[in-house]
């Protein structure tokens, strides 16, 4: 289905159907990885959030003012991609309806919002435990009769393994579609695009940072390295001090130093929304060793991009090579030299 | 593959519908797929080394039911697997006893409000069968032929003796000169500079004196022969359209059993095609109108039980005129009371629709609605839904009445689908609770031979449009851009329909 726009011949293969398997897995492994910790909570019933009351629902557990910014992000975020789906399917823009379920289950809700409540889910704190399980429960609920339509088979099956459906005679096709969350329940609960701007842009720092990890070939995934950050502003520092636990899990670092308006000098780094993140590299990288990866890289780079603008140069070829090589060749041409635009701000950033 | 698309789409705007608490319905179910599926039992026959013509039209019909019940339920089965979720409880088909009463209704009403009439429609014929042909009953097969270049004076010339005589004339190239008595028009393509100076010309044809029009038309070949060509609109498919474009005299020189006959010309009347030729080509030389012949190489038809060349042959056919309900469903899509998805495609729809030809519904098959128009023997004729016990006019019983021995296009009781499904003609609760329905999905492929007819249909006969929205999408492909072989003769389409708080959803 998200290969399918209206009207459009549709271009099949078998990585498309791929795409759809694996979702599949995904959606299931969270969905085990939900209900073992639900199991956890006593009295915990899934029931509750299947939508039967409207969504007037029990979550967010607790009170408002307990929930972290990523509580408000996830449910800020599920509320909006609902709005996606409804406008989509409104419309019967099937792919766009399909990507906004699989970009939020997958992109928003497993990268990042479960990934953030391992801590909480592992830590001591009975009550958040419980919160967080409410809420994993209430979002993945969403997801699942928003996914629904597209995927009637495996939704259903975890529907009924979750206990979503409190008999075996209910069936998730007849469960009440989502409904967007009151403007009551936002204002209590302090789901705003104020929020989901700052989760996404932190997203975003952390995302950065890891891509700067990558691009060392000295640094394997497992080793912990020092970051740094500078914020743009006094505001985005505070908040980024309160979560640098946080931060420094997702970057696998070793610690994460937060300072503001500093320019970063003499280290890999990259700038984005809410400020410049740094890989510090004394103790942990032979800066030395990795200037000379670095340039032996953006030298083999260099002489295939000479061979690449040799071709698209040569009129017999253009004129001769069937419309897709040409093509082929001048994406080719755009790759390398986005590699090297790296590369070199790498090389830069070694000082 | 494109099932499987259109399916789910349906599914997934059915599901979320329902979600929403919206009255949903999808109406599952499939049409009869007639030459498709007379074919495939036909075939079946053969390997026993039966024609249908042995069992009989009654147990022709009834080896078709069988073989529907053992293998028709593939698409349904196919639509389950996929966890499509219609309502099964309202699986139709198009052969099923309500929707047979409906396409009888509709055919008597039009038949009665002169919407329907017989008129003359080119087919391909086996003259040793003595049966028309369906496209896909024709074995087309290589032919070492000729090509004979015929001189045609242009009208005002000297007429000689021979050849040299003939300083203004065309030539005209031809594989079957023996229909050159039928000849009304030559033609050649507006674009060809070479014969920009005929146009509006009017030549003389050979050996009959006749004298036709050149003609301008899109279809000539600049490339075939000398650009120019003859039109014989009484026996060539595409000749009878450029005809039906100018409004040609249709003559008709050959029997049913592949003789010539009398409008052919007296010297000619009664010989074999095949023989005719070979005079026609001798006088044609005498005349000096033969300029030379060239060796020819081309696909001729043959029938595929016989293998007898097939003729291309005018006969009567049943048509619906298309003019009064085409405006009714123009104005419905104007006024935006339905919408199409992608909007581009109303364009296609009215362009199809403003140009719209008269739609031939018979066809010489026994798997399908048989035509309900009865004759006796007196001469009166009338159409009825039910099976006559006596003629209306002349009081004579059963026996002196036949019925019109041909069955209607599958798309005469597909089009209907939107409110046959529903319960139509009666007044059922469903088709008030249920009609109009919402959303008609499909492939573009099929707006011309559905979907505008539905709408047409809808209009004319429930005084309602069908759906609201027309959802097309693409065509599936493989990743080189072509489409799926469809291997397998297709047994029936699916021609489901859904409705949410009401919707048809539609497949092919």
């Amino acid at each position: 289905m998200q290969t399918t726009s209206p009207g459009i011949d549709v271009f099949i293969s078998m990585d498309k159907f791929e795409i759809g398997r694996n979702f599949g897995t995904k959606i299931w492994n969270a969905a085990r990885f939900i209900q073992m910790h639900a199991s956890k909570v006593e009295g915990f019933s899934f029931a509750a959030y299947a939508g039967g009351a409207g969504d007037a629902a029990p979550c967010p557990q607790g009170e408002a003012a307990s929930l972290s910014l990523d509580d408000r992000h996830i449910l800020a975020t599920a509320d909006a991609a609902l709005a996606a789906m409804d406008t989509a399917l409104a419309g019967y823009r099937f792919q766009d309806a399909a990507l906004a379920a699989y970009d939020f289950v997958w992109s928003q809700f497993c990268d990042w919002y479960l990934e953030e409540a391992k801590r909480d889910l592992y830590g001591d704190d009975p009550a958040r435990r419980a919160q967080v399980v409410g809420i994993l429960a209430d979002v993945f609920g969403r997801a699942l009769r928003m996914i629904h339509p597209f995927m009637p088979f495996v939704t259903e099956e975890i529907w009924h393994q979750l206990a979503y459906a409190a008999s075996d005679e209910e069936t998730i096709s007849r469960a009440p579609w989502p409904k967007p969350y009151t403007a009551e329940q936002k204002a209590a609960w302090g789901l705003d695009e104020e929020v989901r701007a700052y989760v996404n842009a932190r997203h975003d720092l952390v995302t950065a940072g890891r891509a700067l990890r990558s691009s060392l070939s000295a640094i394997k995934p497992s080793d912990k390295v020092a970051f740094v950050v500078s914020a743009k502003t006094a505001e985005a520092a505070d908040r980024l001090r309160a979560e640098t636990e946080s931060l420094a899990g997702f970057l696998g670092a070793s610690g994460v130093e937060v300072l503001c308006g500093e320019t970063l000098s003499g280290m890999p780094s990259a700038d984005t929304a809410l400020g410049t993140v740094a890989l510090k590299l004394e103790g942990s990288v032979d800066a030395e060793a990795e200037k000379k990866k670095a340039q032996d890289e953006i030298a083999k780079l260099e002489g295939f991009l000479r061979t690449v603008e040799a071709k698209l140069g040569n009129e017999t070829f253009l004129s001769k090579a069937p419309a897709a090589i040409v093509e082929q060749q001048k994406a080719r041409k755009e790759e390398l030299l986005a590699d090297l635009a790296r590369k070199r701000a790498l090389l830069d950033s070694l000082g | 593959m494109g099932h499987a698309l259109n399916d789910t789409i349906q599914d997934v705007l059915v599901r979320w519908h329902r979600m929403r608490g919206d009255d949903t319905l999808w109406v599952p179910g499939t049409d009869h797929a007639g030459i498709a599926t007379q074919n495939v039992v036909e075939k079946a026959l053969r390997k026993e080394g039966k024609r249908r013509q042995d069992l009989g039209r009654e147990a022709f019909v009834e080896r078709v039911w069988e073989w529907k019940k053992q293998y028709g339920g593939t698409i349904v089965r196919q639509l389950r697997a996929l966890g499509c979720s219609c309502d099964w409880s309202h699986e139709r088909f198009t052969m099923d006893e309500g929707l047979s009463r409906a396409v009888a209704e509709v055919f008597t009403e039009m038949y009665e409000k002169d919407l329907v009439y017989r008129g003359n429609y080119i087919v391909n014929w086996c003259p040793r069968c003595g049966t028309a042909l369906a496209d896909d009953e024709i074995e087309h097969e290589p032919n070492h032929g000729h090509l004979w270049y015929v001189r045609y004076p242009v009208v005002g010339s000297a007429l000689g003796v021979k050849g040299e005589a003939y300083k203004d004339y065309i030539m005209v190239a031809t594989t079957r000169p023996e229909t050159l008595p039928g000849d009304t028009a030559v033609a050649v393509n507006p674009k060809d500079e070479r014969y920009l100076h005929l146009h509006g010309k009017t030549v003389i044809l050979p050996l009959t004196g006749r004298e036709i029009p050149v003609l301008p038309d899109d279809y000539v070949e600049r490339e075939f022969g000398t650009g120019i060509v003859k039109i014989t609109p009484a026996h060539d498919p595409n000749d009878f359209l450029v005809g039906k474009r100018h409004g040609l005299e249709e003559i008709n020189i050959m029997n049913g059993d592949g003789t010539m006959n009398e409008l052919a010309g007296a010297a000619y009347a009664g010989l074999d095609r095949f023989e005719c030729r070979e005079r026609i080509v001798a006088d044609l030389d005498a005349g000096g109108f033969l300029d030379h012949v060239e060796d020819y190489d081309n696909q001729v038809g043959h029938c595929y039980r016989c293998h007898t060349v097939v003729e291309s042959r005018l006969s009567k056919q049943w048509f619906v005129r298309m003019k009064p309900l085409a405006e009714k469903a123009m104005e419905v899509v104007r006024d935006g009371r339905i919408v199409f998805t992608p909007k581009r495609y109303e364009n296609t729809y009215f362009n199809w629709m403003e140009n719209i030809r008269d739609w031939c519904i018979s066809r010489q098959i026994w798997w399908g609605h048989r035509i309900p128009v009865y004759t006796c023997e007196c001469g009166h004729e009338w159409a009825a839904t039910e099976k006559p016990t006596a003629c209306p006019k002349c009081g004579a019983g059963a026996e002196k009445i036949t019925q019109d021995p041909d069955v209607l296009d599958t798309w005469f009781s597909s089009w209907l689908w939107p409110f046959s499904t529903l319960g139509w003609p009666d007044k059922t609760a469903d088709l008030a609770r249920y009609y109009p329905t919402t959303d008609l999905c499909t492939a573009p492929d099929i707006i011309f031979f559905w979907v505008a007819r539905m709408i047409m249909a809808g209009c004319r006969f429930m005084g309602d449009v069908p759906f609201r929205n027309v959802v097309l999408h693409g065509v599936v492909r493989d990743a080189h851009a072509r489409c799926p072989s469809r291997s397998a003769t297709p047994s029936t389409r699916s021609r489901s329909s859904a409705s949410t708080a009401p919707t048809p959803c539609a497949s092919r």
